[in-house]
Parts: C-alpha cells; sequence; structure tokens
C-alpha cells in the first residue's frame, strides 16, 4: 500500500511537471498582458519597458525556466495584474471554493443516495420514473437560470436569503442549492448508481444474501449499496477537481469569491501567474483526489489489491 | 417550579440557537451608516493610481483622492486641491496655490512638496503606467518648490490644458500623492496600504471581493454622512439589482434595461454626466487594401443604414441622443457643435453602393468587443449587421475580448486582418478633444489610425498656445472626419448609471474619463 501511493505520488508530480509546461505554453498564445494593461496610447517604449518588467522579453525557455525554479521553491510569482503573490490570492479563494464545493455535494449526495437506491430497487415504477426525472430536470435546467431564479425567489420574493456575496452560512445557501441540484453532480450520481445498483442486485452473492434470509434492508443498504459505490466515487472524485475551478458561473452570479472566478479574471487580464496558479492547483486537486479515490477502493472492494 | 425552570433550561440552547440563526439569516440586517455599493468590476484593482490606465480603478480607488483640480458636469474648471492656477502667457510655466488645511490619512499635511514627488517621481517615474504618465513626463522639465504651499511647475513646450489635466475628468495624475510616506514605505507597500486625501481611508482589501474605507470626518471638503463605506464586487448585474432590492446594497451600478423595472420599485438615480460614444471603427479606410471602405460612397452608405434614433430608443431606452462624431462630448474642448447626425436613408444608401460599384453589397467583418464598461457591444453589433444586411452588405459578427484585439489594432501597419472591415467600441471622450484626434484618429500617432488627413490639425494643437486654439484646431479637424465619413458614430448615451435607495438620499456623479464612479462623499443620509 506504501508503494503504490508512494510510486502515485511521484506520477502526480511528473504529471503536473507535464502540465506546467503545457499551460505555460498555450497561456502565452491568447495574447499578451500587456495588450490589457497599457494605456492604448502606450508608446512602443512603454511597450517594451512592461515587456522587461515582467521577463516576457526572455526566451519562452528561459521564462519557464525561471518558472519552474520559483515553483521548486513554492513560489508561484505575483499576480501582474494585482501585483499581490499568487499563493497569497490562491490561499485566499480556496477556501471559498472548498466551502461551496463541499456543501453543494453534500447536497447532491444527501438528495443523490435515496434517489438512486430507490430507483434501483423499485426499477421500472412510478419512482424509478420520479428518481430519473429529478436527474434529467438536474442536468437540464442551466446553473446561470437556476441561480437566477431562486435568487428571484428566496432573496427578492421571500426575502428569505441574502442574494449573493460571502457573509453568513446564510450566504452560502443559494449558491450551494444551484451547483447542488443543478450541476452535473446530483443527475450522475443518480444515474451511476441506479444503473450500478441494479447490476449488484442481480449477482450472485446478493441472491445468496436473499436465500440465506438477510433482510432486505440489509441486502440493498449494506451489501449492495457498498458494492455499488465503486464507480459513484469515481465519478465524484473526478466531478470535485473540475467544480473546484468548474463553478465559474454559480461564482459569478452569486458574487462568491472563489477559485473559478480568480481563473476567469486572470484569463480576461492574461494574468499568466496567477492562469498558471490556478491551473496547478487544480490539477494538483484532482490528481490529489483520484488517488484517495483510489485508496477508497480497497475499502469498498478487498478484492482490490496495490501492487 | 424547579423542575419548570430546569425544563426551560434544557430548551434555551435551542432558543438561542434560534435567535442567532434568524439573526445569521436575515439578509437585509446591516450595521447603521454602513453605505454599501455594488460595482460590476474593480478594474486593474491596484491602489496604485500611477499604474493603473484603466480608469475602471476609479470606482474601486477612487474614494481615496482627491484631484488638484475639479472639473463640473459642464466642463468647468473649479478648485480642488489647488485653491488657484495661473500660466506664464506662453503657457510654459504654471503656478499652483494649495489648500493649506489638506491633510494625508495618516495625518500629514499635504504641501507642495507632494505635488513635486508626485509630478516628477509618482507619474513622471518610468515604472509609470497610467495612461497620460508619459504625456506628463515628456512635457514636464520641472517642478519647484516656490513656498510650503506654491508649487511652479515648468514646462518643455507650452501646455496650455495644464490645469484641465490635472483635474478629476481625464485621469489619475491630478492625484497628490503622499512624499514621506511612499519613500518610507515604499510603492509596492503603497500599492497594498494606501493613503490618499479623499474623504474616504483605507480599512481592508480582498482581492476580487471587497474594499472598505472608513469616512474622514474633518475632511476639508466634505463631510461623509456615512461611517463606512464597502464597494462590492458583484459582477452578475441581475444579482446586483437582486441586492439592492433586498438591501443588501445601497447603491448599485445597474443597465438601462434594469431601470424601468427599479424605478417602478421606487429607487432612483445617479447618471454619468458624461456620455459614452459608441461607435463602429472602419479600420485602414486610407489603406490600399481598403476594400470597399476605402471608397466615401460606402462610408456614407454603412452610415445612412443605421437608425440612429430607433437605436437610442429601443436599445439604450432613450438615456442618450444619436451622434455626429466620437469620442468627444460636449464639455470636450474642441467638440465640434452643430453638427447634425447622418440620417437614416436606407434607399439612398443602396444607391450609393451601386455607384460605387457594389448593387450586389460586400462581406464585411464586425468584431464585437466589449470596451469602456459597456455592456451592449453585442447587441448593437447585431443591430448594426441588421441594418447593413438590409443594404446588401452581408456582415460576419466577430466576437472577441481586448486583449486578443488590441494587439490586431496597434499593429503597425495595422494587421491584415483588421483592414477594410470593422468594429464596435465604446469610451468616454476626453476633456481635451485634441487628446481624443490624436488617439483615435490620426495615422501619425499609429494607434487607431481612423483618419489619414487629419494629422496637420491635430500636430497644429501640440504647438497651439491657448485653450481657444487647440479648440478650434480640433473642432476643424473633427468636421474634416465628419464630412469624410471616416467610421459610424452611433450614439452618445448615458451607459453607466447607478440606483439607489434604502438609505441613501441622494448622490452626486462627479464627470472622469471612461468608467466613472460616483462621488460617495456626497451621498446624503436619509
Amino acid at each position: 500500500m506504501q508503494r503504490f501511493i508512494a510510486g502515485r505520488l511521484v506520477q502526480t508530480i511528473v504529471t503536473l511537471f507535464v502540465i506546467s509546461a503545457l499551460v505555460f505554453g498555450l497561456v502565452r498564445l491568447t495574447g499578451s498582458p500587456i495588450d490589457v494593461m497599457l494605456p492604448i496610447e502606450a508608446s512602443p517604449e512603454m511597450r517594451a519597458d512592461l515587456t522587461r518588467e515582467l521577463g516576457l522579453d526572455q526566451p519562452l525557455y528561459v521564462q519557464y525556466f525561471v518558472f519552474v525554479q520559483k515553483l521548486a521553491q513554492a513560489d508561484l510569482g505575483m499576480s501582474i495584474r494585482t501585483k499581490k503573490p499568487v499563493t497569497e490570492l490562491l490561499m485566499q479563494r480556496l477556501p471559498n471554493s472548498l466551502q461551496l464545493v463541499g456543501i453543494s455535494m453534500l447536497i447532491s449526495l444527501l438528495i443523490a443516495f435515496p434517489l438512486g437506491v430507490i430507483a434501483a430497487t423499485l426499477r421500472g415504477g412510478i419512482w424509478d420514473a420520479l428518481a430519473r426525472g429529478v436527474a434529467l430536470f438536474g442536468q437540464s435546467i442551466p446553473t446561470f437560470w437556476a441561480g437566477i431564479v431562486l435568487i428571484y425567489i428566496f432573496a427578492i420574493q421571500l426575502g428569505l436569503l441574502p442574494a449573493g456575496r460571502q457573509g453568513t452560512f446564510a450566504n452560502l445557501i443559494l449558491p450551494a442549492l444551484t451547483l447542488g441540484l443543478f450541476g452535473f453532480m446530483l443527475a450522475g450520481v443518480v444515474r451511476l448508481l441506479r444503473d450500478s445498483m441494479i447490476e449488484v442486485l442481480d449477482s450472485e452473492f446478493v441472491k445468496f444474501a436473499r436465500i440465506k434470509g438477510v433482510s432486505e434492508t440489509i441486502v440493498v443498504w449494506k451489501h449492495a449499496l457498498k458494492n455499488a459505490l465503486i464507480p459513484v466515487v469515481t465519478f465524484v472524485g473526478f466531478y470535485f477537481g473540475i467544480l473546484i475551478s468548474g463553478t465559474v458561473v454559480v461564482e459569478t452570479v452569486f458574487a462568491w469569491p472563489g477559485i473559478g472566478r480568480l481563473a476567469y479574471e486572470a484569463v480576461q487580464w492574461r494574468d499568466y501567474p496567477v492562469i498558471q496558479g490556478v491551473v496547478l492547483l487544480v490539477s494538483a486537486i484532482t490528481l490529489l483526489t483520484n488517488l484517495v479515490v483510489d485508496i477508497l477502493y480497497g475499502y469498498l472492494d478487498p478484492r482490490i489489491r496495490y501492487g | 417550579m424547579t423542575k419548570q425552570i430546569k425544563g426551560s433550561i434544557r430548551f434555551l440552547p435551542v432558543v438561542l440557537l434560534l435567535i442567532v440563526a434568524i439573526g445569521l439569516i436575515n439578509p437585509t440586517s446591516s450595521v447603521a451608516k454602513n453605505l454599501r455599493y455594488a460595482v460590476q468590476s474593480f478594474g486593474a484593482e491596484t491602489f496604485d493610481p500611477t499604474l493603473t490606465s484603466v480608469t475602471t480603478g476609479l470606482g474601486f480607488a477612487g474614494p481615496l483622492w482627491d484631484w488638484l483640480t475639479t472639473v463640473d458636469v459642464k466642463g468647468n474648471l473649479s478648485p480642488g486641491l489647488a485653491t488657484s492656477w495661473k500660466s506664464s502667457p506662453d503657457a510654459k510655466t504654471w503656478t499652483l496655490k494649495l489648500r493649506q488645511d489638506v491633510k494625508f490619512h495618516d495625518g500629514s499635511p499635504m504641501t507642495a512638496e507632494d505635488v513635486k514627488f508626485t509630478l516628477q517621481d509618482g507619474f513622471g517615474r518610468k515604472k509609470a503606467k497610467s495612461s497620460r504618465s508619459k504625456q506628463f513626463r515628456k512635457k514636464i522639465k520641472d517642478v519647484e518648490v516656490v513656498d510650503r504651499y506654491t508649487v511652479k511647475v515648468i514646462m518643455q513646450k507650452a501646455w496650455p490644458t495644464f490645469a484641465h489635466d490635472v483635474s478629476n475628468q481625464p485621469g489619475t495624475e491630478g492625484i497628490v500623492l503622499p512624499k514621506k510616506y511612499i519613500e518610507k514605505v515604499g510603492w509596492q507597500v503603497y500599492g497594498r496600504n494606501p493613503i490618499g486625501t479623499g474623504a474616504f481611508k483605507f480599512l481592508r482589501h480582498e482581492t476580487g471581493n471587497i474594499v472598505e474605507y472608513t469616512a474622514v470626518k474633518d475632511h476639508w471638503r466634505y463631510k461623509p454622512q456615512f461611517d463606512k463605506l464597502q464597494v462590492m464586487l458583484v459582477p452578475e448585474a441581475a444579482t446586483r439589482v437582486a441586492m439592492l432590492r433586498t438591501g443588501q446594497v445601497d447603491i448599485a451600478g445597474v443597465s438601462l434595461d434594469d431601470a424601468p423595472g427599479l424605478a417602478k420599485k421606487g429607487f432612483k438615480f445617479a447618471r454619468d454626466p458624461q456620455a459614452s460614444s459608441v461607435r463602429i471603427h472602419l479600420y485602414g479606410t486610407y489603406y490600399k487594401k481598403a476594400g470597399p471602405i476605402g471608397k466615401l460612397d460606402v462610408r456614407k452608405a454603412l452610415n445612412l443604414a443605421i437608425n440612429r434614433d430607433e437605436l437610442v430608443q429601443t436599445l439604450f431606452r432613450g438615456a442618450g441622443k444619436p451622434a455626429a462624431v466620437f469620442p468627444v462630448s460636449e464639455l470636450s474642448i474642441g467638440y465640434p457643435k452643430g453638427l447634425k447626425p447622418y440620417p437614416f436613408d436606407p434607399a439612398e444608401a443602396r444607391k450609393l453602393l451601386a455607384k460605387a460599384g457594389y448593387p450586389n453589397g460586400f462581406k464585411i467583418k464586425l468584431f464585437s468587443v466589449p470596451t469602456g464598461g459597456f455592456t451592449l457591444h453585442q447587441q448593437v453589433s447585431e443591430a448594426v449587421a441588421g441594418y447593413w444586411e438590409a443594404i446588401g452588405v452581408k456582415t460576419d459578427i466577430v466576437p472577441t475580448d481586448i486583449g486578443a484585439f488590441r494587439p490586431l489594432y496597434i499593429k503597425r501597419p495595422q494587421a491584415p486582418q483588421l483592414v477594410g472591415q470593422a468594429s464596435i467600441f465604446a469610451t468616454t471622450g476626453r476633456l481635451n478633444g485634441a487628446s481624443s484626434l490624436g488617439i483615435w484618429w490620426t495615422k501619425s500617432r499609429k494607434i487607431l489610425q481612423l483618419a489619414e488627413n487629419v494629422d496637420d490639425l491635430y500636430a497644429a494643437t501640440q504647438k497651439a498656445g491657448t485653450v481657444k486654439e487647440i479648440a478650434d484646431l480640433t473642432e476643424k479637424a473633427f468636421r474634416i472626419i465628419y464630412s469624410d465619413y471616416r467610421s459610424i458614430p452611433i450614439a452618445d448615451v448615458a451607459g453607466i448609471l447607478w440606483a439607489y435607495g434604502n438609505q441613501v438620499g441622494g448622490i452626486t456623479v462627479a464627470p472622469h474619463r471612461g468608467y466613472v464612479t460616483p462621488s460617495f462623499a456626497t451621498a446624503v443620509l436619509k
């Protein structure tokens, strides 16, 4: 197990290294911060000065070498726009994103688990149709529109919740509901769990448990559910990484200062160090989450061995 | 009895929790006398005014500062940090008398040394990137401290509009920065912990989220009626409106679309006194490879095809008027008065196209790019494309952003993929119309290069000795541009407006170039 984790960590570092090279090159293809930062009447000298100041006059491989050198010291550089250290900006935003994603995932899973299990156990019936309908509905409604509608109902009409921004726990409810109910997490988990449960419920060991007289509740909620979780855990782990930076729409609608909006603003300003920082952070989170998921497999299915 | 008390006590935590929850959940709870402002963008999000070229930053950091002179909504100059200003007959030396009761937020007095420092070591330093720092660096030869409150600015050549150029309208260069403080902490620290002479003192900032200020109660000019000012970044328009309606904020930047609904709910509005010039640029009209738009008849046809009145009444909801030139506003020096917007005459437009050799029209690209805080760029692009399609000009709308688009238009010579094509643009005219002329129209300065035949007039404005001379030359140039149909003015639109309610009884908006901001210090407490 330890060898497995060590091996995966090395893999993670190599992958991050490749990603850093890719993002470093690709982000420079989209335009230069010089064009966004300087006034329209900036002279060629002003442009040259700023290019030099930002180190963008150096050959690309030199710039990359400097970037990697700093990265090795956990220094992601300074934001071109705000002149603040990228690490500081990321650390300011990451807890906000984790909070939003964490609560929204909790909402999704709390709804998706019973729905998925009920749909599988009562397959073909009205509950199955209802569960699949809820999943389809959540998947079909754009989060942008859903967010605005929730604001209209709960903030403007009922006056129960704040319309946006960070503040107390109440401020978190609407964005988390939007993401939890109308993101892809709910729909994805319901569908995966339903299909996986149907397969497991038809398996030999479940039939054997029933013959042995184990109660249906134990069969479904203990034996079958645990075995049906592997694809769900994979999906949730994978989706967690995506959500950390992929909630830009919800963050924008609710003025929630998370990683997604930081990335969006950085792209608008061609703020290379921030874009690189966000991509590396999100990649690291995704890779580490996948590692955790791999470890969880062993718990869910003891037959899985780590070589 | 004891049992009853014990029973009640058992429920006490639950009751307390409920009270706390209700307190937390109540969206309208707020600290008294806080002025909360929801803004669409923080711009460059820096407090160092020498580093920000994009004046969106004024909504973010503007409350910190005062300017040497002040321009009112009619373009008239009045005292600011300077009580008076006087130019030598050749306009090469300006003497400014400063107020003697102005303090920075750290309690130190503002003196002539600070003005000298600001002009020479602030906006004059090589690292300065504000829109006119290059102009200030090149034109100012020396700054002499005559006495503690008198400063003499010596120019390399005549600068008749200097007093206008250090006002609040053109940009950030008229701000006075604290010499001692910056020399002590350095520019980098100043950018994070700024002080100024404005009616609000910096308290805290969370990047991309919020900036907070406290009111300076003994400010020399204003008596802020609010204790604290919170400027919050809320990018989505619908959310700003919702926050305003639910009392989460007191002032919000809103769009023209949202205004009627808010007015019905009793909200009031403060308007940008200086309109945004919304227009279509035609690129490289004098290049040999300009294609159809190289011909005057085609440019005229493209202009006559557009129903400006309709656009103003529908898209801009009546909050503007059709424009004849851009980008100068009525308070600009050299605004060509009396020019009528081109009429709407599609029949004539079709005839002109046929006459120019394009009876079946032609194809043109229209780059749709958001500029100047103007949010209707896509809608205007679609409307213009519709008008042009009606006369046979097939218009391909190309959505882009300023970061990708600017390299095309500042290229020398202009990028081939742009020559012969068009784009939407919206910016506010500068106080000095000659500056707008130089940037947007001249061939020699090679920035926008929209016209080739106004360079001599622009060059003359740079040698002019009086404001009137500059005004006359600028006006003449704009009339030439008008008669040549060099590009396509659409409308002067009050594109930025603020809705307020709740605690606010009224607010004044001072003219600034580009992105303006309400003068929070003037906000009246209801």
